[in-house]
């Protein structure tokens, strides 16, 4: 039958906005800042982690209790998506999804070079794509980098990782430019524009954030064009080649004619922190991901505003634990915290 | 009633010594709503937990842990367990159950591991019953290479042109070939090429075990069955622990929980290195209690004081407050939207609208009987809560669709009344003609009086609407003041009034064919009435608002339903007892007359569709008698949006003060 | 009424409530699967999502009375 362009998306949608509902409300982030990590940990058990710390609370004590259920209910959170939707939707969440393929293979390869032990490995492992836990599990397990990515020589990212010489950033550049490759592909097979459009701003928040650290790196142009993905919504290939070359003055002041300079320009004058930026483009991506997924209800942004909203979740509350594990000051915490 | 509960707005503040006993004081009272304070500056920051928090919180997540590793389950306690002797000895129960439970399931993985390695085995010692050789002949040997696997090819004659020394093994194993291969070392690398290149091959590998295969099969499977009796026994313990333990785990959460909650309140507070202020709202008529309760437990010392000024109404929160019977609808209210202070609370309107749509729909006593039993059922099984609630409307509904099925005198869709139906006298189940109760003929019969019966659900539905309207005056006037009022629902006031009245004299004329009196004064009045109201309403909110006049009229003929659903409900049983009484139970008027085979099959149809209609009766007028209310009625007075009043306190269940 | 009449009559009347139906039909599809999308997360949906499913029924019954008006008004 011929469902309606609408009524395809009406059952994922309301799902995902209930589940949005579901997620941790902001103002109860300054008060984790004053609670201890066992607090934390049992206040996110009697939420939508339950099942996860009270699963674990066998395995784990303290901060593994915590990491390890934060990454769990994200990679069951995120399969229930794939799990839940159909034909169109099931195809671009699972094809997006596929950046934790890629986080995945990063962390391995990272873990490997400066070898950390299997445990380690796994505590950051999120197997929220293709690749499965068990399938990782056995990986880790294999000595060499040579030996890892020989392993992963059936899957889809072989072709980014063939051609290590030793320098790990090189092959997480190409990982990254096939995973967007990719998916500009997908997305452009299916016909969906929506999805596209996030897809493009998303490209062009994380060229900003590599500008910005390269820049503050002082690295060389033709270094620097390297690493930037093409594909951009706003940033397209000329701009970038000509924000490479800039000084970092000059391209700040350049960043002026484009829309995210909104994002940013209340900070200009401390521009030279990174923390700083990065959380407001992190911001900006959320606040622009549910921004247009109210203009378009029954599409695929909400569901997209909430596999991002997620991840920031995660990402908020494992800052905020790392931070009490090291002792950090609260207001440093809070700088990083993207709300 | 109408109004929810008056609150007072509280502050109270005192030096941090004073802020333990003054947080068990109210949470003991269970009536202070707590305003999160959010605002941090530089006097006064978010409060800290008190001490304890982090130790009570890696109690509770332990607790959780064990509880559900066991999986225990929530239940109703046998008896409440005193919360002054369960911190005592809280800790070494934790630690102990910790002990016992993950000791066992230590153990439990470590057999089942074992059983897994001993089944492995054993699957991989059966392909070498087909063979006749001891497991021992096929290792230890230095120049020789063995190999074994499934097969269906003949390899010998290949073998043979790669070496004439070899010695060729094969048998059977369910149905399939199998061999053994000894080929001496310097051939061993041919040969496994020879072997890969046939497709049929699969190889399998020799368990590292001494001794004959089905000797040792003997003997894996008594271990195995040792292993599992272990395993077996080390569950019935654990569901023994479980038993045991299930009502301290509960009751430890809970205490747990309390001490948590209470230790956490300062996350709510605003605090200063010294002092704490705690902003919140009591009911007006707790004020006093809260008052002298706090400083009794802190010696006079806290600073407590009830203000008056205005705050913005939607931080005041709503606790609903109707007498009793109107009470379950407050949950009705609810699922719609917490009303905001100054608004009316519609819960005891609902209270009669509601069971009255929903029995003229209905209006059957058979079915009413049976829907207000099975009210009576659930409430009986859900003390409290929202099917408690539901069960209630439920039961009234049913109650009030029993009384209007006498007055349509129905049952079971039967007639109740002898009756007569389009010049056919129909008798009825009482055997008697019906009463007249005030002037009205009892039964009257929902298909003979359908247009009468239409005229009636379109004025219930003016005067539902009119009331509504009226009741949007009031919360706007209250709101906005009188003139925003007259605009906003005055004027569909005067629009429904004056429309009403102009189509009650269009439409008749219209029907008979005769031109308008345009003289009447009625028609004149009621066209007149509308245009002002149009005019009102363009004024006030645009002309844009044209476009929702015909809403109005939607939303009066929506009323319709309470006919149509109601018709179509007597239709389903009309059609099931007319199947089956003329066609299997009596065919052509004579009971029994087609054997008692077909009157069974007339009584099954009968259950089956009065089943079917039943749950249809209350799934249907339960939807749209609430949708009339939702979308017909609030949609003209009511907003929504207040902050639901949670008190500070908690509700036990496990464990006593 | 003449039978051929009265056949017209009934036959319009059930193309009245036939229609009205496929048409709520339609609109239902899409809030039924919303409704049980919603529910599936959060169950205190359950009476929400209900209602609003019964939303366009409002077409059933208007169609259903103007059959029941063909039938026994006419």
């Amino acid at each position: 039958m011929g469902a309606s362009d609408g009524a395809k998306y009406a059952y994922i949608v309301a799902r995902v906005r209930a589940m949005k509902g579901k997620l941790i409300p902001r103002d109860m982030y300054p008060k984790f800042l004053n609670m201890e990590i066992p607090e934390i940990t049992r206040f996110i058990g009697e939420s939508e982690y339950k099942n996860d710390v009270d699963e674990l609370g066998k395995k784990y004590r303290g901060t593994d209790l915590f990491e390890h259920a934060l990454n769990q209910n994200l990679a069951l959170t995120y399969r229930k998506l794939i799990d839940v939707s159909q034909n169109e939707a099931n195809f671009l969440i699972t094809e997006y999804l596929r950046s934790f393929d890629i986080w995945n293979i990063k962390t391995v390869l990272r873990g490997k070079f400066s070898g950390a032990s299997e445990e380690e490995i796994l505590e950051d492992v999120i197997s929220a794509g293709q690749l499965r836990y068990r399938d990782l599990t056995e990986i880790v397990k294999i000595g060499t980098i040579e030996g890892v990515i020989a392993a992963f020589a059936k899957t889809p990212y072989y072709p980014a990782l063939e051609g290590y010489k030793g320098v790990l950033a090189d092959v997480e550049n190409s990982l990254d430019k096939l995973y967007y490759s990719n998916l500009i592909k997908a997305a452009s097979a299916s016909g969906n524009k929506l999805f596209l459009k996030f897809l493009r701003t998303e490209i062009d928040l994380k060229n900003l954030k590599i500008l910005f650290r390269m820049k503050r790196a002082g690295m060389e142009r033709d270094e620097i064009i390297k690493m930037l993905i093409p594909g951009g919504m706003e940033l397209k290939e000329n701009d970038l080649g000509r924000l490479s070359a800039m000084s970092f003055s000059e391209f700040v002041r350049a960043l002026e004619e484009f829309s995210y300079w909104k994002a940013i320009s209340d900070i200009s004058a401390e521009l030279g922190s990174l923390i700083h930026i990065e959380t407001r483009l992190d911001k900006y991506g959320l606040v622009y991901a549910s921004s247009i997924s109210y203009y378009y209800p029954l599409s695929i942004l909400p569901v997209l505003d909430y596999i991002l909203s997620k991840k920031i979740e995660v990402d908020n509350l494992r800052i905020i634990v790392r931070g009490k594990e090291t002792n950090l000051p609260e207001d440093i915490i809070k700088a990083h915290l993207v709300m | 009633m109408l109004k929810p509960t008056k609150m007072t707005r509280v502050m109270i503040a005192g030096t941090k010594d004073l802020m333990e006993p003054a947080i068990s004081t109210l949470h003991r009272l269970n009536v202070l709503h707590i305003s999160d304070y959010s605002e941090e500056n530089e006097d006064f920051k978010i409060g800290r937990p008190l001490k304890n928090a982090s130790r009570l919180s890696e109690h509770l997540l332990s607790l959780r842990a064990i509880s559900n590793q066991l999986g225990v389950k929530e239940k109703e306690p046998a008896l409440k367990q005193s919360s002054g002797e369960l911190p005592s000895r809280i800790d070494e129960k934790i630690s102990e159950l910790q002990k016992e439970v993950s000791s066992r399931f230590d153990d439990l993985r470590s057999i089942e591991f074992k059983i897994k390695e001993k089944e492995d085995l054993v699957s991989s010692i059966k392909p070498f019953f087909g063979l006749p050789l001891s497991l021992d002949d096929y290792e230890g040997y230095e120049t020789l290479k063995v190999f074994t696997g499934y097969i269906d090819a003949d390899i010998e004659p290949n073998i043979s042109r790669i070496t004439d020394k070899y010695e060729l093994i094969t048998g059977e194993h369910e149905k399939r070939k199998i061999f053994a291969l000894f080929v001496p070392v310097a051939f061993a690398d041919d040969v496994q090429k020879l072997l890969q290149e046939e497709r049929t091959y699969v190889e399998f590998k020799v368990p590292g075990l001494k001794g004959n295969p089905p000797v040792l099969l003997d003997e894996l499977t008594k271990e195995i069955a040792i292993l599992k009796e272990k395993h077996a026994s080390i569950k019935s313990e654990l569901e023994n622990i479980r038993k045991e333990y299930s009502e301290f785990i509960m009751a430890a959460d809970e205490y747990l929980s309390v001490e948590t909650q209470k230790a956490e309140a300062p996350l709510r507070f605003a605090t200063s290195p010294n002092a704490f202020i705690i902003d919140g709202w009591v009911p007006s008529r707790k004020y006093d209690e809260i008052e002298s309760e706090l400083q009794k437990s802190t010696g006079g010392l806290v600073y407590l004081t009830g203000l008056e000024e205005e705050a913005k109404e939607e931080e005041i929160p709503i606790e609903l407050e109707n007498p009793g019977p109107a009470k379950p609808f407050e949950l009705l209210i609810n699922t719609f939207a917490t009303p905001k202070y100054g608004e009316i609370d519609p819960a005891s309107l609902v209270f009669i609208t509601f069971p009255l749509f929903y029995a003229i729909m209905l209006g059957d006593v058979g079915y009413g009987i049976l829907i207000a039993g099975i009210a009576v059922v659930i409430k009986n099984k859900f003390k409290s809560g929202g099917l408690n609630a539901l069960a209630l409307i439920l039961f009234l509904s049913a109650v009030l669709s029993i009384l209007l099925g006498v007055i349509y005198g129905e049952f079971f869709g039967f007639p109740l009344f002898n009756v007569e139906v389009k010049g056919e006298m129909e008798y009825g189940l009482l055997g008697i003609a019906g009463p007249a109760i005030a002037g009205i003929h009892i039964p009257v019969h929902r298909f003979e009086s359908v247009q009468s019966l239409l005229l009636i659900t379109l004025l219930i539905g003016i005067v539902h609407i009119f009331l509504g309207l009226v009741l949007g005056f009031r919360n706007i006037t209250i709101e906005h003041g009188l003139k925003h009022a007259i605009y906003e629902k005055g004027s569909w006031m005067m629009i429904l009034l004056g429309g009403v009245a102009a189509i009650a004299k269009l439409m008749p004329a219209l029907m008979s064919k005769l031109p308008v009196q345009s003289s009447d004064p009625v028609f004149v009045g009621g066209v007149g009435l509308a245009v002002i109201g149009i005019i009102l309403l363009i004024k006030g909110e645009g002309f844009i608002s044209i476009m929702e006049i015909p809403t109005l009229l939607s939303n009066v003929l929506s009323y319709a339903r309470i006919l149509a659903i109601g018709l179509s409900s007597a239709g389903i049983a009309l059609a099931v007892n007319t199947l089956s009484m003329k066609l299997f139970i009596r065919p052509d008027g004579v009971l029994l007359g087609g054997g008692i085979g077909l009157a069974l099959v007339g009584v099954l149809i009968l259950l089956i569709g009065h089943l079917i209609n039943l749950l249809l009766g209350i799934l249907g007028p339960g939807l749209h008698s609430l949708r009339l209310q939702y979308v017909e009625f609030f949609t003209k007075f009511y907003e929504g949006g207040g902050n639901k009043y949670v008190p500070f306190g908690y509700n036990r269940k496990y464990t006593e003060e | 009424m003449d039978p051929t009449q009265a056949g017209m009559v009934a036959v319009g009347a059930g193309l009245a409530v036939g229609l009205a139906g496929i048409g709520a039909g339609l609109g239902e599809q899409a809030i039924g699967a919303a409704a049980v999308g919603a529910m599936a997360e959060d169950e205190k949906f359950f009476g929400k999502g209900l209602l609003m499913t019964v939303i366009p029924e409002s077409i059933v019954i208007f169609g259903l009375v103007v059959a029941l008006i063909l039938l026994f008004v006419f």
